[in-house]
């Protein structure tokens, strides 16, 4: 669980919208004020369906795109302020994990030179030295060091997910950012995977935030666990407090499509109406309220905020208090 | 509910389906679905339940095909059919949904002339009739502002309004039989419900059959009424819904269930699976699942498992396991 100390990541009401070409002042608002922390060592989940802008959150965290507004304060240092040299040292500290591995390797490169380049990038060594490195590291991963020889394309989505992995781990991150990494993997190499980063996170005591649109597959691995609908986060929660006691109604509806084994599918299909509406003309007030069961005029018109119902529970709906968990 | 001494709306006998001559992707599938039931085709990907599901209405690419065994389709053997016949067939008996909607869908073609297409094609319905049952068929899936939304194309749409205007098109001809093959893949979980409420409520009004192919087993207690477990290329188990879940047989449907995160987390860690699904090139003799099986018997060298492949093992009215191991 996050301790009392100074979180490793802590982001305050940033916001990034993308302008639509072609289209005057329109703008597609992929993340519209968030606030949240990751401790050290912690691992954040963070949820939602296509489009809700957390793949975008993920970016702004590492400092890959700039914010329109707000700040990213990591291990105490402005992200946003830093020079180009410090900028330089701060990438070794940070790592993605993306969901397709056989697109992040290039099809044309021997495993061990996309296993090289990182450390080559950042000078970490003499070529034995890098050699010796990443022969440990695929010791971690469970990889035969013997494939590394081998193009990408002679490789199965679970062996090119691990290698993946052990190259983001080769620089020793302090904060790795795995975006869907068990999506385009069968159930049964899904499990695999999972089961070793939950292995290596304690083993490296790596800060994660797991992006997946799957909250079955975040219980497993997350401390907490982030919602996100539209550009802004509504729920906020320990893991087993998102799973057992949720309190909106969109994390209640995620909640039980994920469950359809156990509360069926007439329950599920009528805890949320129709489709999440367009990013670019997000609804006024609360953004969820067209597919609520709970709106009323107040959703209509008023933001709510994210208000701190309990130790470590923050909830952004008018009418929590009506959910009972 | 169903009979048993209805004939099947679909019956499949030995089929095996191979790359040219050489490379069995299936082989020896036995499959039936009744008037008005949901058998799920389930495995992981490479298992052959997508090749299988388009061999039913002779739609595999070359150079795969159908080496051995016989298609029926509510008496019509796919199999020998003549051209004209299986055309009938397509355009009457059977409605396919698949997994893209959006790539699935004429770009350049209003959805309601695509959902009135069979129509026109097969019933002799005139332009303006078809169109009219069309915004008909889309109000009845479920989408607003059906005679409108009739004249949008496919890329004005969301993917879940995609994938209702297929199931529309599906609908159209008054199957009796719909293929859904990974239906709400592509979907987000909170539309994912939705589409397969829909599904459930279509099949129990037009008392449709469907072979539903998922990878989701979660889906699959949630909507089948039978279920067969595939396996590179095989089958490895078939049963009531009730017992492939809860009391599963075969090693292999075991370990899917176990890995599948349907159960509690616990502390410890997830069950896995070790080892990949073999190619289907790579020739494994005996049980195709013996190199990963954790059963002590496959472990044994020189065992049954590694020299030769399973029969069904019928353990109980309609359950179906092809495992050395399992007793009847």
């Amino acid at each position: 669980m996050s301790s009392t100390a100074s979180p490793l990541v802590e982001a305050s009401d940033l916001v990034k919208h993308f302008p639509l070409r072609g289209s005057g002042r329109l703008s597609v608002r992929s993340v519209d004020g968030v606030t949240l922390a990751i401790g050290r060592a912690e691992v954040l989940g963070l949820v939602g369906e296509s489009g809700c802008g957390k793949s975008t959150l993920a970016r702004l965290l590492i400092n890959q795109i700039r914010p329109d507004r707000g700040e990213v304060i990591m291990d105490g240092r402005d992200l946003l302020a830093m020079r180009p040299g410090d900028l330089r040292r701060f990438r070794r500290t940070v790592q993605l994990i993306f969901q397709n591995p056989e697109a992040a390797l290039d099809p044309r490169m021997r495993l061990i030179d996309s296993l090289m380049a990182p450390l080559a990038a950042h000078h970490a060594g003499t070529r034995d030295e890098c050699l010796e490195m990443i022969h440990a590291m695929l010791g971690e991963v469970g990889i035969d060091p013997g494939i590394v020889q081998r193009y990408p394309g002679q490789c199965s989505g679970g062996q090119l997910q691990r290698i993946v992995i052990a190259r983001a781990l080769l620089l020793r991150p302090k904060f790795v950012v795995c975006d869907e990494p068990t999506s385009s993997l069968d159930a049964s190499i899904r499990a695999q995977i999972l089961n070793l980063l939950n292995d290596l996170r304690r083993r490296f005591d790596l800060s994660l935030l797991m992006i997946s649109h799957d909250l079955r597959a975040l219980r497993h691995i997350c401390d907490r666990v982030a919602v996100m609908y539209l550009g802004r986060i509504v729920e906020m929660a320990p893991v087993e407090q998102i799973f057992q006691a949720p309190r909106h109604p969109y994390t209640r509806a995620l909640n039980a499509a994920s469950l359809l084994d156990e509360i069926g599918l007439d329950a599920a299909s009528h805890l949320v109406q129709g489709e999440p509406p367009s990013p670019v003309h997000p609804p006024p007030g609360c953004h969820f309220h067209p597919r609520c069961p709970l709106a009323d005029e107040t959703c209509r018109q008023h933001v709510p905020a994210l208000e701190r119902i309990a130790e470590h529970h923050e909830v952004s709906c008018h009418h929590w208090r009506r959910t009972n968990p | 509910m169903t009979t048993l001494d209805e004939a099947p709306c679909l019956k499949v006998e030995n089929l095996d389906i191979s790359i040219g001559d050489a490379i069995a992707v299936a082989r020896g599938i036995n499959l039936e679905v009744r008037r008005g039931e949901t058998v799920a085709l389930v495995g992981e990907s490479g298992s052959g339940k997508t090749v299988t599901a388009l061999s039913l209405i002779d739609l595999l690419p070359p150079p795969l095909r159908v080496t051995r065994g016989t298609i029926t389709i509510c008496g019509e053997t796919i199999t020998e059919a003549t051209p004209d016949a299986l055309n009938h067939v397509r355009g009457n008996r059977v409605g396919m949904v698949f997994q893209q909607p959006s790539s699935m869908l004429d770009p350049s073609c209003r959805v309601g002339r695509q959902v009135g297409e069979a129509l026109q094609l097969h019933k002799g319905a005139s332009r303006g009739e078809a169109f009219e049952r069309a915004v008909e068929l889309l109000r009845e899936v479920g989408i607003p502002e059906a005679p409108r939304r009739a004249r949008s194309f496919a890329h004005q749409l969301s993917g879940g309004m995609a994938q209702r205007v297929m199931i529309a098109a599906a609908l159209s001809s008054d199957p009796d039989l719909l293929i859904a093959d990974e239906p709400t893949t592509a979907l987000d979980v909170t539309v994912q419900a939705q589409i397969l409420g829909l599904l459930e409520r279509e099949r129990r009004q037009r008392t449709l059959s469907i072979l539903l192919i998922t990878h989701d087993l979660s889906i699959v207690s949630a909507m089948a009424d039978r279920v067969v477990v595939m396996y590179a290329g095989g089958i490895v188990e078939e049963g009531p819904v009730e017992t492939i879940m809860r009391a599963p047989q075969h090693p292999y449907t075991k370990a899917l269930i176990d890995c599948s995160l349907m159960r509690e987390a616990g502390s410890g860690d997830l069950e896995s699976i070790p080892g990949t699904i073999p190619p289907p090139n790579r020739s494994i003799p005996g049980c195709r699942f013996h190199p990963r099986c954790p059963h002590a018997l496959a472990r044994r060298t020189g065992s049954v498992c590694a020299s030769s492949e399973p029969e069904a093992t019928r353990t109980a009215e309609g359950h179906l396991v092809h495992c050395w191991a399992v007793e009847p």
